[in-house]
């Protein structure tokens, strides 16, 4: 848990934006960067994701297993979204200066190795399509093969500094992270990345393979509605007071697995619910996975509403997990040091405001019963149902 | 030599803990750990005298869904209005309801563990209904899980039967057997119960001392361990492979945890896994991967080169082992399940003394493949 507030340092127009958090009991420093992705077309996107897996295998200023020694055995973790690139770096504590240092050589970097062009596109095909979450984006894959100028080209548009915050969370209170980043700033260079080619063989990528049948609510700008949508998310999919739980699994049994999510998209967030199934016999229908989730709706009472509530403050103040909101292609954020130093590049990447918890607790609360229940109709009755998996 | 000091300097500085045997036999630690942001309170409920059998294979883990829910089915219901968060699980060696709570709410969570304890007589429908999620349950489980079934059923043939249990089996279970069942099984002598977090130990051991203390025995069952593995192989199928190890005090076991650790090292997306025990088990590394021949990794990389990075990679699985409050409930509730006299100390100062040469043995451990 943060314990102290955040503080953003305005950045000038070229520079990142640098977030320090200091915590009361940092055992590891965290620090988080999310890049806020320019208009890609489905080309770029593939090349992008070519980008990230050699950037995975190291760059000219730390080789991967230099970079691992550095962060105390953990390795980067790159992913991407449809509207930023996470890179989470996680280190010993007096490690910041190592960690910030990585990231400049992932951000800005003069070369890579890489391994073929083929093998890049196997591993980006499953970053862009396969991830448990991501499958529901549906992309199209571009199917020509890419070169080393489009990844290039492609890696100089994505990693520019204003387009970068980066949070710092668990650093020693002697040192003064922002400082360290512009100082490693002023070496930043323009437009000089050499991608050098080396043999290796495509992975072998299995697909997840159960049915998923998941319900895409219409895509939305956080903004008035945001609040009552998110709580309504909370209430319908979130936990075993939730409606999903109660209809999917307790009164149908269709399913062991149902969850929610918002999907990030360029113009703001897209709540997906999702229910996973063995028996082909339930998904020979979908409507009635819809139909079962508004009968649960008409059901609700303050008792749900109260619970809703609940589970958020439980989410955001006591740590419980099961947030809506992504941390990769496969899970939603945990309360990990990463995860919540993340919480904040990204909500400022995406709102340009930093993420108060009680502000945002309180934003919730005002939604009352009726509205969440008209609300969470909304979301169910315009979604589109999509079947993934055989 | 950094390391080895830094790793010295946390075991000096334990964190203050209180361990409790009632009269009854039942078990209570209290560990206070003021850094930490939340508070685990774990039921962990020694089932090794109710191993699974094919005959009865997933009883425990039905009952754990059934008591899940509290006496009137909305336990989950209660706890999430107040942000707090219940879940359960089924180990081979016992099962066990964790709740996550704020400091403030540990009377609340002691007292949801008690609803968890309530026998619950359920209906033949019930039942059906609940083999039917289960029966979901295993069909959607990770390759991770169904591996690591594969490899225990090798290694230890029916007494290590996956604890997720067979549909068929449970759908015919009798209601009144299994009530009769946990009320056997939640004898005192079986349970610990372990508060982890930023708690005051003595009032705290007092709420649970309150909650225990009057539960009497109802059965004579010996608790004893019993998983005699069918050979002394190692066993690796699809893209797993496992090293069986002795109880979680032989240095052996350290010493395979932490070549373990530098094994899915080498592969980005693997697991590892392993769960001390004071019987028999297995270190196991594994990928979704299938195309992974592990065998040769192990037997290509020279473990010398590895062992730097796995003595790393120890100290950062027992630093979360030993720091976060669900870790650290759950590493002394298993244990303490087992036999109040089991302490994790040791499995630590193992992983501290590691040489060079019993990671070396430890390594080559993982280096024979069993095909079914």
């Amino acid at each position: 848990m943060i314990l102290s507030l955040a503080f953003v340092l305005a950045a000038q127009a070229d520079q990142a934006t640098v977030i320090e958090v200091r915590s009361m009991t940092p055992r590891r420093v965290a620090v988080e960067c999310v890049v806020k992705l320019p208009e890609l077309n489905l080309r770029e996107e593939k090349a992008l994701a070519a980008a990230i897996a050699a950037m995975d295998m190291g760059t000219r200023r730390h080789s991967a297993d230099t970079m691992q020694d550095l962060l105390d055995g953990q390795r980067p973790e790159i992913t991407q979204f449809s509207d930023h690139v996470r890179i989470s770096l996680l280190g010993p504590r007096d490690g910041t200066s190592s960690a910030l240092s990585i990231l400049f050589g992932l951000t800005n970097q003069t070369g890579f190795e890489l391994k073929s062009i083929a093998a890049l596109e196997a591993t980006a095909k499953e970053k862009i399509g396969q991830g448990y979450w991501s499958r529901f984006y549906q992309a199209k894959i571009d199917g020509r093969a890419l070169t080393i100028g489009e990844i290039e080209a492609t890696y100089n548009k994505v990693f520019r500094r204003s387009q970068m915050v980066i949070t710092v969370s668990g650093a020693p209170s002697t040192v003064e992270p922002t400082q360290m980043w512009q100082s490693l700033e002023r070496n930043w260079q323009k437009r000089n990345v050499l991608f050098r080619e080396a043999p290796s063989v495509p992975a072998d990528v299995d697909t997840y393979g159960p049915t998923t049948v998941g319900l895409k609510a219409p895509e939305f700008a956080w903004g008035g509605q945001g609040p009552a949508r998110l709580l309504a998310t909370i209430a319908l999919g979130s936990g075993k007071g939730s409606a999903l739980f109660h209809s999917w699994r307790q009164r149908k049994g269709w399913t062991y697995v149902q969850e929610c999510a918002w999907l990030p998209t360029t113009s703001g967030f897209q709540p997906v619910f999702a229910g996973i199934t063995a028996d082909p016999a339930n998904v020979a229908e979908l409507e009635p996975w819809r139909a079962a989730l508004l009968e649960e709706i008409d059901r609700w009472t303050e008792e749900d509403r109260t619970r809703a509530l609940g589970f958020a403050n439980g989410i955001w103040k006591n740590g419980i997990g099961f947030s809506p909101f992504l941390g990769s292609a496969d899970r939603t954020l945990t309360t990990s040091p990463s995860d919540q130093a993340y919480l904040l590049a990204y909500w400022f990447a995406k709102t340009g405001a930093v993420f108060e918890t009680d502000r945002f607790l309180s934003l919730l609360e005002s939604t009352d019963l009726e509205a969440l229940k008209a609300t969470a109709k909304e979301l169910v009755s315009g979604a589109e149902i999509v079947r993934i998996g055989s | 030599m950094i390391l080895a000091a830094t790793f010295l300097l946390a075991l000096q500085a334990e964190p203050p803990r209180l361990r409790t045997q009632l009269p009854n036999r039942a078990t209570i630690l209290v560990e206070r750990l003021p850094a930490a942001d939340y508070v685990s309170v774990q039921l962990w409920v020694n089932s090794a005298s109710f191993s699974d059998r094919f005959s009865t294979h997933g009883y425990r883990h039905l009952l754990e869904h059934f008591q899940a829910k509290g006496f009137d089915n909305r336990l989950d219901y209660r706890l999430e209005s107040k942000g707090m968060l219940l879940d359960a699980e089924t180990t081979r060696d016992a099962i066990k309801f964790g709740i996550r709570c704020q400091p403030s709410q540990v009377r609340l969570a002691i007292q949801a563990i008690g609803d968890v304890l309530r026998p619950r007589l359920v209906s033949k429908t019930d039942i059906e209904i609940e083999s039917d999620i289960i029966r979901e349950e295993l069909a959607l489980r990770a390759a991770s899980s169904q591996l690591s079934a594969d490899a225990w059923l090798k290694a230890f043939g029916e007494s290590g039967l996956d604890p997720y249990g067979n549909p068929d089996v449970l759908s015919k279970a009798d209601p009144t057997d299994l009530q009769n069942t946990w009320v056997e099984m939640t004898s005192p002598e079986n349970l610990a119960l372990v508060v982890a977090g930023n708690v005051e130990i003595d009032p705290t051991t007092e709420l649970v001392k309150n909650l225990l203390g009057a539960r009497k025995a109802v059965s004579s069952v010996t608790v004893k361990a019993d998983r005699r593995g069918l050979n002394d192989t190692m066993a690796k199928r699809g893209s797993v492979i496992a090293s069986k190890v002795g109880s979680f005090r032989e240095p052996g076991t350290a010493a395979r945890i932490a070549a373990g650790l530098a094994i899915a090292n080498l592969v980005p997306g693997t697991y590892f896994q392993y769960g001390p025990s004071n019987v028999p088990g297995l270190v196991l590394v594994g990928s979704d991967e299938k195309s992974i021949n592990w065998v040769d990794i192990v037997v290509r990389e020279n473990p010398d080169n590895h062992f730097s990075v796995a003595k790393k990679l120890v100290d950062r699985w027992v630093e979360i082992q030993t720091t976060d409050p669900a870790k650290v409930a759950a590493l002394r509730g298993r244990l303490l399940a087992q036999s109040p006299s089991l302490r994790p100390e040791t499995l630590l100062e193992n992983l501290r003394t590691l040489t060079v040469e019993q990671f070396r043995d430890a390594w080559k451990s993982f280096n024979v493949e069993v095909r079914s």
